[in-house]
């Protein structure tokens, strides 16, 4: 039966040590996800799927897109109204090579942002259900995505040994009653 | 000198605040510009009733105060994406609490500058046949044409500075979904786009964020070189200069880091932020603004140089008219304005100050608004069949237009305040870390206060 | 002459012979009556919104008591390579195969680019809605359209007449030849200083005074190849 089980850590530092204790112990890593609020600047070695990001190639794409589409706006229209304007050629190489430019710049931008929303798994319905606003109050939350019994005894196992329970911090309004270890 | 952070809380609560208890500045600055923006709505509402006739533009000077502000807030547009973009690829540390200050502040002299192009048209209700799209007449926008280039131009940076704006916003806005109840909540969230901050999520953002720096910084380049281009192309003397792409670039990111200093200075006083916006941010930028200072005397001097050396009747009349003629106050007062006041000011670190970098970006304001006046107005005074000469001078339309630009500024700036955090509230935190892992480098992230700061 | 020199349609030019003109302005009231050009009024004209499709312009040369005056009438000049053209983001200036500066005046939208772009300052923009002061507004031409605020306008070379023209042409089953088409300023000159006609027909009065060695153009070194020729001594 599947689990999910949120931890949660003061520091990123003790966060990532306990992720690493879990896949010692046998959890995969792609069921460990590690929330934060802000970057964790792991090495690549440690995290999932971070070397494969298509970003960039995507951008690329994009920007040839946007000056394709500009060659054929600027030459196609220019031809259809066929009109000569202070001497020069109908199909002006310069100048339309500008509107190229802006349109490479956008194609790109606009590809590499719609990468970057779907790589990041964003714009999702029920995203926020793998979710804790502790993350607001700059803890860590691991969410650990246990497939079966065993993989929910090797969380027991790891995470129960460290169980330490602290006090809310003094100023920090928090939704939820600040326990570091919670099924659902 | 390590600093000590501040706890969590202390940094979201101190960042947070102008969002929820903006305190009465705000409203003051609020209540005020909308009776600006106001009074211009009023005056563009007679203008369009009536004609362009209101304003002084007449033959041979066509364009005036329209196309000044035009050409001025696109220039103050290049603070924010410029400044922010380049820190970014250079890693500059310092940049951290200026970063969305000055993304705002493009995205909003953007959509001011835009309103131009539109409003100074004779017949504003047909502006969208600049823009291409399929029709039954087969018409299609003459991409020959400056104009065109500036429509293109302008739209891309347009759309690419709101992404640049929003994309570090997501962290801040799933942070502010979490701290906030009822529809704040639902509209917080929806804008955050679900985010959670998982260690992909944080790696994607920073490569799109590092793709849209890089990308960003080529188009707004390009965006003030094409603007420079609508005077640039044609023939008018002093006007068909193969110098104005540079000249115009430098000159916004002139005026634009004068603007963020301006920005920041008010930012920082009306919502208390003396601990996030210090001293060594003003002294950075103040460098940069005398930087960016004699760059533009440079540009100015070569370009004045070559007109008078060259003594080209049609290029004289114009240089005359500014040096020792009828725009000479304005010029001069120009040149005090950028550079005989700012430089030294700035040069010497016990003036460059918050208060006196906030002067000395107070001034450049002025004259940069001027420059662009400048090189407007004389050129088409003067053209070379002598007996079309003219002269220009603004009605209350126009002044009331140009009021209002800088009032739907502070407003929309103000507006922005109190919905998102001025102080990108991630990557401030980020600093910390960064400074954690890097020992051995100098930070510029101390949120302590030294003594004597 | 480029393309036009290829099409057979006639190329459209003017020549303006200085050593003539007396200045006495009867071309400018000619035009404003033919082209239904509106009377802006004093103030507007003292603001510099006067519309004046072709103008005489004025120069005095010298010191009293040896001052000499030249008058110089100046029009739309339909540069052959006009920069007013390619500058209109909408197409509303373009060139026709018979070398006129064709202005539409549905199609402006009034960024003024034209005008600025002009060395010549031969266009002009209506500030605020045309108005004529009576009994002018009964003597409009039916034959050419009235403009609205914020749309530019300038001197067409009387393109309703060359229309006409061109038509009785070809009714008569020929091409045009000197003497069918008369602009309004040229038709009213005193001093018979004006002429226009086909620069590509070798017969025509254009073609032949252009080859005179009094032949100037105006502005020739920026290039814009106008097609109104001045003939000027000097003295």
């Amino acid at each position: 039966m599947a689990e999910r089980i949120l931890a949660i850590f003061d520091s990123a530092d003790e966060a990532q040590a306990a992720a690493r204790a879990l896949q010692r112990g046998g959890l995969p890593r792609t069921a460990i996800t590690i929330m934060s609020s802000e970057p964790a600047h792991t090495s690549t070695a440690d995290s999932a799927g971070q070397s494969n990001s298509h970003i960039g190639t995507v951008a690329i794409f994009g920007g040839v897109i946007g000056a394709s589409a500009a060659v054929l706006l600027t030459v196609l229209t220019s031809r259809r109204v066929d009109l000569v304007t202070g001497g020069m050629p109908i199909v002006t190489p310069w100048a339309f090579g500008i509107i190229a430019f802006e349109l490479t710049a956008l194609g790109a931008i606009l590809a590499m942002l719609s990468r970057m929303i779907f790589e990041a798994g964003l714009a999702r319905r029920g995203a926020l259900s793998d979710y804790d606003e502790a993350v607001a109050d700059g803890r860590v939350v691991v969410s650990l995505q246990c497939e079966d019994d065993s993989h929910r005894d090797i969380a027991e196992k790891v995470l129960g040994s460290n169980r330490k329970l602290d006090p809310p911090a003094q100023n920090a309004p928090t939704l939820n009653e600040s326990t570091d270890f919670r099924r659902s | 000198m390590r600093s000590i952070r501040p706890t969590n809380a202390k940094i979201n609560a101190d960042l947070l605040r102008p969002v929820n208890k903006p305190g009465r500045g705000w409203y003051a600055t609020v209540t005020v510009s909308v009776l600006v923006v106001l009074a211009a709505a009023g005056a563009l509402t007679y203008q369009f009733s009536r004609g362009l006739g209101v304003w002084g533009i007449n033959r041979p000077v066509f364009w005036a105060l329209d196309i000044t502000n035009f050409v001025f807030w696109i220039g103050i547009s290049h603070a924010g994406t410029l400044i922010s973009a380049i820190l970014r690829v250079t890693g500059a540390e310092w940049r951290r609490p200026i970063t969305r200050c000055a993304e705002a502040i493009t995205v909003f002299a953007l959509m001011i500058g835009a309103m131009f192009p539109i409003i100074h048209l004779g017949r504003p209700w047909f502006f969208y046949w600049l823009v291409p799209y399929p029709n039954e007449r087969g018409l299609w926008p003459n991409f020959r044409s400056p104009l065109a280039w500036d429509f293109f131009a302008i739209s891309t940076y347009l759309l690419g500075s709101i992404i640049y704006l929003y994309l570090p916003l997501i962290p801040d806005l799933a942070l502010l979904r979490d701290k906030s109840r009822g529809l704040w909540r639902r509209f917080y969230g929806t804008l955050s786009l679900g985010w959670r901050g998982t260690e992909l999520q944080w790696d994607r953002l920073e490569r799109a964020v590092r793709v849209m720096a890089v990308v960003i910084i080529p188009v707004a380049v390009s965006v003030h070189t094409i603007v420079s281009w609508d005077f640039a192309m044609t023939i008018r003397p002093m006007w068909h200069s193969t110098m104005f792409g540079p000249y115009f670039v430098a000159g916004a990111i002139f005026s634009g880091i004068a603007a963020l200093i301006i920005a920041m200075a008010v930012v920082r006083r009306v919502f208390h932020l003396e601990d996030y916006l210090r001293a060594i941010h003003f002294n950075n930028l103040g460098l940069l603004l005398l930087t960016m200072s004699l760059i533009w005397f440079y540009f100015t001097f070569g370009e004045y140089l070559t007109a008078w050396y060259g003594n080209e009747p049609g290029e004289m009349a114009v240089f005359r008219s500014k040096m020792s003629g009828a725009f000479s106050p304005l010029f001069w007062g120009t040149i005090v304005c950028c550079f005989a006041v700012p430089a030294p000011l700035l040069a010497f670190k016990r003036f460059r100050t918050i208060k006196g970098t906030t002067i000395a970006s107070a001034l450049v304001i002025i004259g940069m608004w001027f420059e662009r006046f400048l090189i407007i107005v004389p050129t088409l005074a003067h053209p070379k069949l002598t007996f079309n000469w003219g002269t220009y001078r603004p009605t209350w339309v126009e002044m009331t237009l140009t009021a209002g630009t800088f009032g739907y500024f502070v407003l929309l700036y103000a507006i922005f305040t109190r919905i998102f955090p001025i102080i990108a509230v991630w990557e401030y935190k980020e600093g910390f870390s960064w400074q954690a892992e890097h020992e051995d480098l100098p930070s510029l992230n101390e949120p302590v206060v030294a003594s004597g700061d | 002459m480029t393309e036009e020199a290829k099409s057979k349609k006639p190329q459209w030019a003017m020549v303006i012979d200085l050593d003539r003109c007396t200045g006495c302005e009867a071309c400018v009231v000619a035009c404003r009556v033919e082209n239904n050009i509106p009377t802006v009024g004093p103030e507007e004209a003292a603001k510099g919104r006067s519309i004046n499709w072709i103008r005489v312009e004025r120069y005095f040369e010298g010191e009293y008591p040896d001052v000499k005056v030249k008058f110089m009438p100046v029009l739309c000049q339909h540069c052959e390579e006009a920069p007013c053209e390619p500058v209109c983001p909408v197409y509303a200036t373009y060139h026709t195969d018979e070398g006129l500066n064709a202005q539409v005046y549905n199609r402006c939208v009034g960024t003024r680019y034209c005008a600025n772009n002009c060395p010549y300052t031969v266009r002009f923009f209506n500030f605020f809605d045309p108005v004529w002061d009576a009994p002018l507004d009964k003597a409009l031409n039916p034959e050419v359209s009235v403009r609205t605020r914020g749309v530019m306008e300038k001197c067409t070379f009387c393109i309703q007449r060359i229309r006409k023209g061109e038509e009785k042409a070809k009714d008569e089953g020929r091409e045009v030849r000197d003497g069918d088409v008369v602009p309004a300023c040229v038709q009213t000159c005193q001093t018979k200083a004006m002429y226009f006609g086909n620069i590509a027909d070798p017969a025509s009065e254009v073609a032949r005074l252009a080859k005179s060695n009094r032949a100037t153009r105006l502005l020739e070194e920026l290039g814009t190849k106008p097609r109104v020729i001045y003939l000027n001594k000097g003295d």
